[in-house]
């Protein structure tokens, strides 16, 4: 029993372990101590994102956190996105899907369209 | 909301069942799943060798929102054309011509989604996901970035390319270019159909952009070019400081259709789109993307045609801690009435009139016409202003010229005089005759526009026609690009 408990800890720690590791900061990067070159954000290696002002900017793990820090880069983090799916409630249903199918759909057939100014080649 | 692979696929095989005579349906390289890859082409009417655009979405699995716009833009187009009217997103209109002169002089391809694994992915799997679902052999990473494998520039690594297919960077270039089918598509659509203007739609940012991505762009040297730089290698772009070449003739060109057709975004709801170069996304090389590739094959192979690429970065940045939602917001719906709109203006920019008439309905080359044109007017800015207004006026004129019969074959045989003139456009003289068949055909376009301004165009296009009888078209243009043009709207 006590056996068990312990496994049952354990394996609950792994599995945070492992979404933690999978999880994805959204960062911003900046030159830090050891920039040397004005091309440092050429080899990050990380997820970058376009940025409208031109930052850099990018999807990060730990693992990449660890090693943007270790080059002596400065990181700054804004959120935690957790692994996982696109939530549900943001694909269209069927339902709704075919509703507006069907109301575009119908619009088309019910009008012939002009009569071409070149007619079809065949 | 975010329609599903198999609701994007609906869409088109409900088109192309509803109004087969506008809508064919493709089925090209399935992806690296197997999934069925569609593309979609809307004509109306006939005419051989028309020019062509394509519209590509869904490259990048995680920017969800514009394979959706692309099928709705297609039901649009399809019911704006078969109900005669115009179409409108927000404050951008177009008239019911306008959709007519589109749907009838252009072969519109549209592959909306392609990436249909990615997709899926995002969907069912990781929200995050950019790549296909390529399975990277020896590796337990999966993916490459279809935008980092065309043959262009391959291999040669930056800020989001990289030769590790275990790089959290998501810009993996896969083991050769084109070595996977969602890149290929683009190769085997611009090598099979005739493509004069292409456009690949990302997110997010708002930015309306064009080559080059791999260095920045110059106009002074043309070499060395990117046919003498080293790739496949692995290694950063060089030597670093290398500039690649447009001419000034392209870039002008790039910079007015990227305008108008931000212009026409901003009309929509006041969205402030920006233009600027793919290298000027990330600062630094971005290479093996579509836009590049497709852009460059005329300068690798110069028996191939000139295609001009676009790509949008859709959707405004929200900031800090909204990166997600930026690519993947609540509510697409404003952001993708910017992106019809954006598409719209980019397929009306495609038009060309004299084109139309040249190639598609006598079978005639009008090269000598764009030469003296991009050649004589497009270095000054008085001459770009004439550009404009034959630009803003040709779909009305077209539409006039096409809707009567004599009209057109009026045109007909005018134009490959225009043509003879212009191809010996510093030795041949206009005649006298040659001014008034033209002052002639012009005034049966002024008796029948309805728009006073582009009747008073026309009248000022007469006012120097009746000027060259016995100059040449050299000496012509050369006067008209030191004149102002009518101001339209």
């Amino acid at each position: 029993m006590k056996r068990s408990k312990k496994t049952a800890a354990s394996v609950e720690q792994h599995d945070r372990n492992d979404a933690l590791l999978k999880t994805r900061f959204e960062a911003t990067i900046y030159p830090g101590r050891n920039a040397e070159t004005d091309n440092w954000a050429n080899d990050l290696d990380v997820d970058r994102g376009p940025d409208a002002e031109g930052r850099v900017r990018a999807f990060i793990t730990v693992a990449d956190l660890v090693r943007l820090l270790d080059r002596g880069l400065e990181v700054r983090l804004y959120r935690a996105h957790p692994y996982g799916p696109l939530d549900p409630s943001l694909i269209t249903t069927d339902e709704a899907f075919k509703s507006w199918l069907n109301e575009k759909i119908s619009t088309i057939k019910a009008n012939p369209g002009p009569k071409p100014f070149i007619e079809p080649d065949n | 909301m975010y329609r599903s692979i198999e609701q994007l696929n609906a869409v088109i095989d409900s088109l192309v069942d509803s109004a087969p005579e506008l809508c064919t349906r493709i089925f090209l390289n399935n992806s690296v799943q197997n999934r069925q890859i569609r593309a979609l082409r809307l004509r109306a009417g006939g005419g051989t060798n028309r020019r062509g655009i394509l519209i590509v979405g869904g490259m990048h699995a995680r920017e969800l929102m514009n394979p959706d716009a692309i099928v709705e833009l297609a039901t649009d187009l399809v019911a704006a054309y078969k109900s005669s009217n115009g179409l409108a997103y927000g404050g951008a209109s177009w008239s019911s011509t306008d959709v007519r002169i589109m749907m009838e002089t252009l072969d519109i391809w549209m592959l909306p989604c392609a990436n249909p694994d990615g997709r899926n992915r995002v969907m069912n799997g990781d929200k995050l996901w950019r790549m296909n679902l390529r399975d990277n052999a020896g590796t337990t990473c999966d993916g490459v970035d279809p935008n980092r494998n065309c043959d262009f520039m391959w291999r040669v690594v930056g800020p989001t390319t990289v030769c590790d297919p275990c790089s959290t960077t998501q810009g993996f270039v896969g083991s050769l270019p084109f070595s996977e089918p969602e890149a290929n598509n683009i190769h085997l659509l611009c090598d099979t159909h005739r493509i004069d203007v292409f456009c690949d739609v990302h997110s997010f940012s708002g930015f309306v952009l064009f080559p080059w991505g791999h260095a920045p762009t110059q106009t002074t040297q043309p070499l060395p070019n990117f046919t003498t730089l080293l790739m496949g290698f692995c290694r950063p772009l060089d030597p670093p400081s290398h500039q690649e070449f447009m001419s000034t003739s392209d870039k002008t060109k790039y910079e007015t259709v990227a305008t108008r057709v931000k212009n026409k975004i901003s009309a929509v709801r006041g969205e402030n789109y920006v233009l600027k170069t793919i290298f000027q996304v990330y600062g630094g090389p971005t290479t093996g993307t579509t836009s590049d590739y497709v852009y460059s094959r005329h300068i690798a192979n110069p028996a191939l045609r000139k295609t001009f690429a676009f790509a949008f970065e859709t959707g405004p940045d929200l900031g800090f801690g909204r990166t997600l939602e930026s690519f993947q917001p609540a509510n697409p719906d404003p952001i993708k009435d910017d992106t019809k709109a954006g598409l719209v203006e980019l397929i009306n920019q495609s038009v060309c009139a004299i084109e139309f008439i040249g190639t598609t309905i006598l079978g005639q080359s009008v090269e000598p016409i764009s030469a003296a044109r991009d050649e004589l007017l497009e270095p000054t800015e008085l001459g770009r202003g004439w550009i404009e207004f034959v630009d803003n006026i040709q779909v009305e004129l077209l539409a006039i010229v096409l809707s009567d019969r004599t009209l057109t074959e009026r045109a007909m045989s005018l134009l490959p005089r225009v043509q003879e003139l212009a191809a010996q456009r510093e030795k041949t003289t206009v005649t006298d005759k040659d001014v008034e068949s033209g002052i002639e055909f012009l005034e049966a376009l002024q008796s029948r526009t309805k728009t006073p301004e582009v009747s008073d165009g026309i009248s000022t296009v007469i006012s120097h026609l009746k000027d060259a009888s016995g100059q040449t078209v050299e000496a012509i243009l050369q006067k008209l690009a030191k004149s102002d043009s009518p101001k339209l709207y």
